[in-house]
Order: C-alpha cells, then structure tokens, then sequence
C-alpha cells in the first residue's frame, strides 16, 4: 500500500494509523536549525470522529487510507439497518444505526447524502445541510400566539423530535438545519 | 468555450464550463453555477457567452459582484484571466483555454501573487538596508560566494538539494559557510554576505526550502566578541535596550530541574517520560542529543528572549557542528544561538580550526545519515584544503533574515514576509 513520507505530509492527508483510517487536520512542522525535524500532526479519526496528537520525526512514515468521498442516495430503513445507493455505480450500502448516528431523523426515502468509504465500505453518511421535513405531530399552539421565542416539540414524519416556534402546525413543512438540529423556518408550500 | 474556476474559498478547484449562452450563479438550486452560501444571493450574476465574448452582469444582488477588485454596476465583458469576487469565493475566468482539472486542484491559479503586502515588502527592504549599514559601519566588507558548490556542509539533520551537471554533483547551498572562510584562508578579515540558503523538506511556520540568510565572520574575535556584536544587531535592528546571555546548562538546570552535561541517556529518557508532551511516536535512531533537542524546543526555547534578545551558549560538545571544543571545559563547545521571542533566530561559532578534527566529525555524521537512510555527503572540500593551508582564529555567525522580518514586521508567518513561498515559486 502506498505510504507517506513526514516530507508529503500535509493538511487534508488520509492515513491510517492502528488500522483506522484518519484526516490530518493540523501538521506544524517544527525544526531546530542543526536538530531532527518534527511533525507535530493533529489527526480526527474518521469513524469514530475524535481527535489524536501525533508527533513525528523527520524520515518516519504512514500509510495511506483508501478513502473516497462520494454522493448517494438514502433508500429505505429496515429497523435497525439503513440502506444506501451509490448515485454513480448504484452500489448499495447497509449502515447500522451506530454508523448513521443522530442523522437518521433527517432521512427522508430517495435523499441525497454525501457518504465517506474506507477499502470501499461506508464509514459516514452526512445529509444535506438543510433538509425539509413535514410536521406529523404537535400540540396545537395557544392562539394569538406568533412569537418565535416560544417553542414546542413536534414529531416529523421521520419520527424524530424537532423544536419549533409555537406557531407551527400539523401538516406544516419546516427547515431544519442537520448539523444543529435547529429549526431553520417554515416552508411556504407551493 | 469559456470556464469559471474558483481558486479561493469553498469548493477550491471547482471547474465550470461555460457554453454559449446564458449562465446564472448564485444560490438557487436551479442556478447553473449553484454556491450554497449565504452572502451569495439566490440569482446573484449572470454569464453570457456569445461567440468570443462574456459578458458578466450582477443581477442586483445584496453582496455584489467584484471583478478584478471594482464593483460591476450592471454589466462588463470579461477578458481571459479576470477574477471575480463574490461573497468569500475567488473565482478565475478563462476565456478559451481550458485550465488543466487536476491542476486546478492543488495549483491554485491566483498564486501569481505576491504572500507578503506590498507594505510589508517595503519594510522588508528597509530592514534589509539598515541591515547592511550595520555592517558596512562595523568595517564588514560584502562578500558573494557560489550559492552552487562542489562542497556541502555535512549535517546530520540538513539536507541539501543536489544538482547534476554534466558527471559532476553539486549542491545547493545549506549556508555559505565553506566559502565563506575559504575567503578568510584567502585573506579576508571581516566579511558578510546576505544570500539565498537551500534546505530539502523544511517548510512550515518558521521555514521555507529556500529563504534568506545572513551570514558573517571575523577574525580575531573571541567568542564573548562575537555574541556581543550578534547581541547589538538585534537590539539595533529590532529596538531593544539590552540583550541576555544564558548557558545552555544553566537553562536545562533553571527550567528542567536537569543538567544536560552530566545526565545520562537513559536517566533523560526517563526524565522525558515524566514530562507531558507528545513524544514522537517511534524513538528508534533518537539518541542523547535528539532527546535535549526535544526538550530545548518544547519547554526552552519558549521561554527565551520574551524580555530581550537571549543568547544560549556553551552548547554541549557532542553538538558543536563546525564549532571548537572549549578549552577550559571539553563537556561544552563554544557555539552560541540567538532567540528572540521564542524564535531561533542565528546560530554561531568560535570555529573549528583543526581540519582533522573536522574530517573525524564528517565521517562521524556521515555514518549517522547511513543510519537514518540518508544520502552520504561529500566530506572532503575545499574547506579542508583551506583548513590544513591554514584558517585564521574567528567566529562567525549564521541568521535567518526572514525570521528577524517576522519579529520586526510583528508578522507571525514567515509567508507573510517573502512573496513567493515554495509552493508558490
């Protein structure tokens, strides 16, 4: 497998490193005038999401990741189990509710997501910014009552739980913002 | 057929064709060049490509459109490198050629330009004038030696760049130290030179392969002379009243609680576990001298020349380089480096004088290059033949000028003092 040189290394870099794939998010090159180079990398594990400090010296290196970052589309979910189509070679995808984490409230059947595969396997699927949801449920708001400060919980048709201005009513269409998971506004229905 | 590259911002790299016809940006879903940003308005401007010409029009958006850094009123035609500015994104015009994909992605198109303000260009070149009158004052003569050379420095840790020509290996000059006391073997008393040093793989923050570097000798002086005169050209050239001294022994013992002479290599391993700081991951070919490297620059050098200018000096002998042993304490090598800020910013030397001295510490550097899978370099020169005819006593000192622009400049990036940085030259 091909691997990197601490000369190649760089901001962007997939390598893996325990046999995890990671992102290099940082790399300060530190040097004193006659002594060995080091690499001083911060790393964001690609599945898991956390943060590893890594120091380098001048001459070491890491293998490259197989990552690739592609479009596809949500098909359906069948209880615990979601499943994907790769929008270029109609690929499919099973992810676990663990792999799709809290974006499964914003999956809507036939929604473009953007996916991430390590050695061809799916490690995160990540929904569009904002995504456009139709209230199922909620408690009808006290009349009069159009100010935006107060909200209230209401059930979407993906059955998770979003909080919305008070003003919101069953049947409404409302935006909501995927990487928050605020409410964006309400969308007038052509 | 004409095409939009955006070279700055979100999406870098992104290439779009423009073919006859009527082409609107902005953030609608439906807009041909769609850029989800919310400075971008939904119909932002417009593209009309007929034959030979484009025309550009702002379709009244909140934020405008700039190009080439005026605003466009209503319409303009584009010429073929026009760039285009729209909330936070850079974009490139081309009127005809296609740039190249692949290119595009990593050869960011704006880069003609320069990293450094023209502002802090001026500066640069005021700095560099009071630089040079410092010396002409002190009596320096200007030297310039090849910056091509049969001869290289042998480091263990730099490493030059060859050049093949014909069947003959050069290199690109490290520093210009062999010349530049071959000129003392020659003759010469007192002389400095400001010239481009090459060194492979160092890029970051504080470096870049190719930067600028100041470098002087004298003969006669003695060490204390030497730092002295390195001490006054940083309070002359970056405003301070005074300057420190400090040994290297005494900064290990006053900051680490170790004296970096008589510590073993095994109670400095031990002492570095102890100690929280990312080490590096793999310590295989790490000895003595990587160790106090590691600790001089994660918990020294941080502390040095925050009030003044602060000379280290005495460094231990096992890093002496091109500096004599002392002769009062064999442990120490009469090599002394300046740090302002934090920022290693010279390095000097009472110089070695004695070239089979100097033959021994090549062939030694040389075996650890084996070691560490690096290329052998030369370690015979010129240097020795002008040794063993005879180098007069002097010291000499080697500094970045790009870091003393930094420091003067109050500039935190050694880009933001050169136009071109590697990746742009």
């Amino acid at each position: 497998m091909a691997s990197y040189k601490t000369n190649d290394f760089r901001k962007g870099l997939r390598v893996e490193i325990d046999n995890e794939p990671y992102l290099m998010i940082e790399m300060n090159f530190v040097k004193p005038g006659k002594g060995n180079a080091l690499y001083k990398c911060k790393l964001r594990n690609l599945i898991r999401g956390t943060v590893l400090d890594r120091t380098y010296k001048g001459g070491d290196s890491l293998e490259a990741a197989d990552v690739e970052e592609i479009d596809c589309q949500f098909l359906y979910r069948q209880t615990d189990t979601f499943y994907f189509m790769n929008n270029t070679d109609y690929d499919q995808y099973e992810l676990s509710e663990e792999q799709v984490g809290d974006f499964w409230k914003y999956l809507k059947e036939g929604m473009k997501c953007h996916a991430v595969l390590w050695n061809g396997n799916p490690i995160t699927i990540t929904p569009p910014n904002h995504v456009e949801l139709t209230v199922e449920f909620c408690e009808p708001g006290a009349k009069g009552d159009t100010a935006t400060n107060v909200t209230k919980p209401v059930k979407v048709e993906t059955g998770a739980e979003i909080i919305c201005p008070a003003f919101i009513e069953m049947g409404n269409v409302i935006k909501v913002d995927t990487r928050t998971g605020d409410y964006v506004e309400r969308v007038n229905i052509k | 057929m004409a095409y939009l590259i955006i070279t700055n911002g979100l999406d870098q790299g992104q290439l779009y064709e423009l073919p006859e016809g009527k082409h609107i940006l902005g953030r609608d879903e439906n807009a041909e060049i769609h850029i989800d940003l919310s400075a971008v308005s939904r119909k932002h401007a417009s593209f009309e490509v007929s034959g030979t010409r484009t025309v550009i029009r702002d379709l009244e958006s909140s934020n405008g459109t700039l190009v080439n850094d005026s605003p466009v009123s209503d319409s303009l035609e584009l010429i073929d490198g026009d760039t285009i500015q729209i909330a936070d994104l850079v974009l490139q015009f081309f009127a005809s050629a296609k740039p190249h994909e692949a290119d595009a992605k990593t050869k960011n198109l704006s880069h003609f330009q320069s990293t450094a303000s023209v502002e802090t260009l001026k500066a640069r070149s005021d700095l560099m004038k009071q630089l040079r009158t410092c010396f002409y004052d002190a009596g320096f003569h200007e030297v310039e030696t090849p910056m091509l050379s049969a001869d290289t420095v042998v480091d263990r840790y730099l490493h030059p760049i060859p050049v093949h020509l014909a069947s003959q290996k050069y290199w690109l000059q490290t520093s210009p130290e062999f010349a530049m006391k071959r000129l003392l073997s020659s003759g010469m008393d007192a002389i400095f030179q400001i010239c481009h040093a090459f060194r492979d793989e160092e890029a970051g923050q504080f470096h870049n392969l190719e930067f600028t570097m100041v470098e002087w000798y004298r003969i006669g002086d003695s060490t204390e002379q030497a730092m002295d005169f390195l001490g006054q050209l940083a309070m002359s050239m970056l405003g301070y009243e005074e300057f420190d001294k400090l040994s290297y022994q005494t900064a290990f013992q006053t900051i680490l609680q170790i004296d970096p002479l008589s510590i073993t290599e095994q109670e400095l391993v031990e002492a570095i576990a102890s100690l929280d700081f990312e080490t590096p991951v793999d310590w295989r070919g790490l000895g003595k001298d990587d160790w106090l490297d590691l600790l001089l620059t994660e918990f020294i050098q941080p502390r040095l020349g925050l009030e003044r200018p602060c000379i280290l000096y005495n460094y231990p002998a096992s890093q002496s380089a091109l500096a004599r042993l002392h002769p009062e304490d064999e442990r120490v090598a009469e090599r002394f480096e300046l740090f302002v800020q934090g920022i290693e910013l010279a390095n000097g030397y009472h110089e070695l004088l004695d070239a089979s001295e100097l033959q021994k510490r090549n062939l030694k550097t040389n075996a650890l290059r084996q070691l560490d899978d690096r290329p052998q370099l030369p370690s015979d020169s010129y240097l020795l033949s002008a040794m063993r005819h005879g180098l007069p006593d002097c010291c000499g000192v080697a500094l970045g000028f790009d870091r003393l622009a930094m420091l003067a400049l109050d500039k935190s990036s050694i880009d933001q003092v050169i136009p071109f940085p590697f990746d742009r030259a």
